[in-house]
């Protein structure tokens, strides 16, 4: 569904990636892990087409998306949930919720059954629908990110560090919406630096450091590499 | 609930102050002077549209000096087609100087919008005082220093010069609240708030920026005009004026930013607070005037608009 070939990108003069490529298929969970600065998030960027690669393609649905522009992307049915729950916090919940939907005709026709849906994933967002954003715990506002994106009906959805500052009880339960969408059969890119649980989840993962993949393979292989278990987890 | 009294307040500014502009006129014509209050509520109508047109595009978070410059453009490139060179009659002249105005704002924009913040201001400020130097220095075509004398439209009466401005002002007025009520509104929110979010969620933000750069520059240039026709007189001085551009964001920003009612507000009050602070204090009113809306910024940050709305809602819940 979701393939990169040897992607090159830089900030300025400083690279950051080098030949990455990366393979997603349909209807799974894949995840990327590394340490911080690894590159991860660069990653979820070159695909949604916030920034541009030097290098490299990216296919979708077998079609060249390499560079395009990011609202295209979105349209072609990739949602990304950038990194730091990033919400529109002076809006409310309801209002950040259709903000997914309305730049996606296909999207904005089948709003209101979206939202519902969502709802019924995150109930803590029903609670709150006329809440500003602004006002809600960090683990809400990252249902709240998840739940934007869903909102324009994604083929893949990118998600990037969901965890990231969460208690372990509201890891979990992001965690769990993570697998329900799967069975509503949206295509998962997870980028974590949880790497057991991350790994748990994923069909396949990869292992980035400092710019470059250095493993990969089914997540159970990756969880009892020793290699892994030595840099990652610990053991 | 807080949307609720929001939409109160600006159902009262609405229906009492369209009652109030409307009705003015008959009430000034019985006063001694009529003529310099009708031209009080001219310059406030000019200001406050011209604000409102600069508050539609701080709405997408950019803070654009760019619009004195299209306010001279406009009446001088109308100016030198009808009157210096006598090539068009005025209706026309005015369509082609509009129509150039924003060519010229959709090329600036397109330039200029992919900078940010202060880097956008500093360009369009740059804008504003190139063109403010080619208008005084290119004195063959626009009479440099000299300016251009006019004839006043609407047959010199300051009943009819006073309606058309009102008029003009309903039109903008309408226009922004379509914007805030369309697909537009959630684009510019989400741009002001976060640019790379909006791009996530699948706006095209360099499109919709232009978009709202050309349109808000165009008003500019409109005004411009009305202003050159309404006045007798134009010269570089007086219209590529960066004083119209710091008085405009100025009252959006006393009146309250983001918001159709807050720059109609703000414009109101501020024209009238220079002409009575003029009238007061003989020498130094300006000093008297910069000081009221620092103090005004400092304990207001929302506006007046702002201020309503928190009395409105202490209101309630007491």
């Amino acid at each position: 569904m979701l393939e990169l070939k040897n992607i090159d990108a830089y900030y300025g003069l400083v690279q950051a990636l080098w030949d990455i490529s990366i393979k997603v298929e349909k209807q799974t969970i894949v995840s990327i892990v590394g340490a911080n600065g690894a590159g991860k998030t660069t990653i979820m960027r070159i695909i949604s087409g916030i920034i541009k690669s030097k290098k490299g393609q990216v296919f979708f649905d077998g079609e060249d998306i390499t560079n395009k522009e990011s609202h295209k992307i979105v349209n072609r049915g990739i949602a990304h949930v950038p990194e730091g729950r990033q919400i529109f916090p002076h809006m409310s919940v309801y209002e950040n919720l259709e903000m997914g939907a309305i730049f996606r005709d296909e999207a904005k026709s089948v709003m209101a059954d979206t939202i519902d849906y969502v709802y019924t994933l995150f109930p803590r967002l029903k609670e709150r629908t006329k809440q500003l954003a602004g006002t809600m715990s960090g683990g809400e506002r990252q249902m709240l990110a998840i739940g934007r994106a869903l909102m324009a009906k994604p083929k893949l959805l990118l998600i990037d560090e969901p965890s990231l500052g969460l208690a372990p009880s509201l890891v979990i339960d992001v965690f769990k919406a993570v697998k329900e969408v799967l069975k509503q059969g949206v295509t998962v890119l997870l980028v974590e630096q949880n790497v057991q649980k991350s790994l748990k989840l994923a069909s396949r993962g990869y292992v980035l450091d400092n710019g470059r993949i250095t493993l990969s393979g089914t997540g159970k292989e990756l969880l009892e590499n020793p290699h892994m278990k030595a840099a990652y987890l610990g053991h | 609930m807080k949307i609720e009294t929001k939409k109160q307040t600006e159902k009262i500014f609405m229906i009492g102050g369209g009652a109030l502009i409307l009705l003015f006129p008959l009430l000034a014509s019985g006063l001694q002077g009529t003529s310099y209050f009708l031209t009080i509520g001219k310059h406030i109508f000019l200001y406050a549209t011209f604000a409102l047109a600069w508050d539609m595009l701080a709405r997408t978070g950019q803070v654009s000096f760019a619009h004195p410059a299209f306010f001279g453009l406009g009446a001088y490139f109308s100016a030198i087609l009808f009157k210096k060179y006598a090539v068009m009659g005025l209706i026309p002249s005015m369509i082609v100087s509009l129509i150039l105005c924003m060519a010229i704002a959709f090329a600036l924009g397109i330039v200029t919008l992919r900078l940010k913040g202060l880097y956008f201001a500093i360009a369009t400020l740059a804008f504003t005082l190139v063109m403010q130097t080619v208008a005084t220095q290119l004195d063959g075509v626009t009479n440099g220093t000299a300016g251009i004398t006019l004839p006043v439209i609407l047959g010199q009466n300051d009943y009819a010069i006073y309606y058309f401005f009102v008029i003009f002002m309903g039109a903008i007025i309408f226009l922004s609240e379509y914007v805030q009520r369309s697909k537009y509104h959630y684009s510019f929110t989400a741009i002001r708030s976060n640019e790379e979010v909006a791009k996530v969620v699948g706006i095209d933000i360099v499109k919709d920026k232009v978009l709202i750069f050309t349109v808000s520059s165009g008003i500019a240039a409109l005004l411009g005009m009305f202003y050159a026709y309404t006045s007798n007189f134009i010269d570089p001085a007086s219209t590529f004026n960066l004083e119209i551009g710091t008085m405009g964001l100025a009252i959006a920003v006393l009146g309250g930013l983001y918001s159709t009612i807050g720059p109609i507000i703000g414009g109101f009050i501020l024209v009238v607070l220079q002409e009575v602070l003029s009238n007061i204090v003989d020498t130094g009113y300006m000093l008297v005037y910069g000081l009221v809306i620092i103090l005004v910024i400092l304990f207001l940050p929302k506006g007046v608009v702002g201020l309503w709305n928190h009395i409105a809602e202490k209101k309630k819940s007491s």
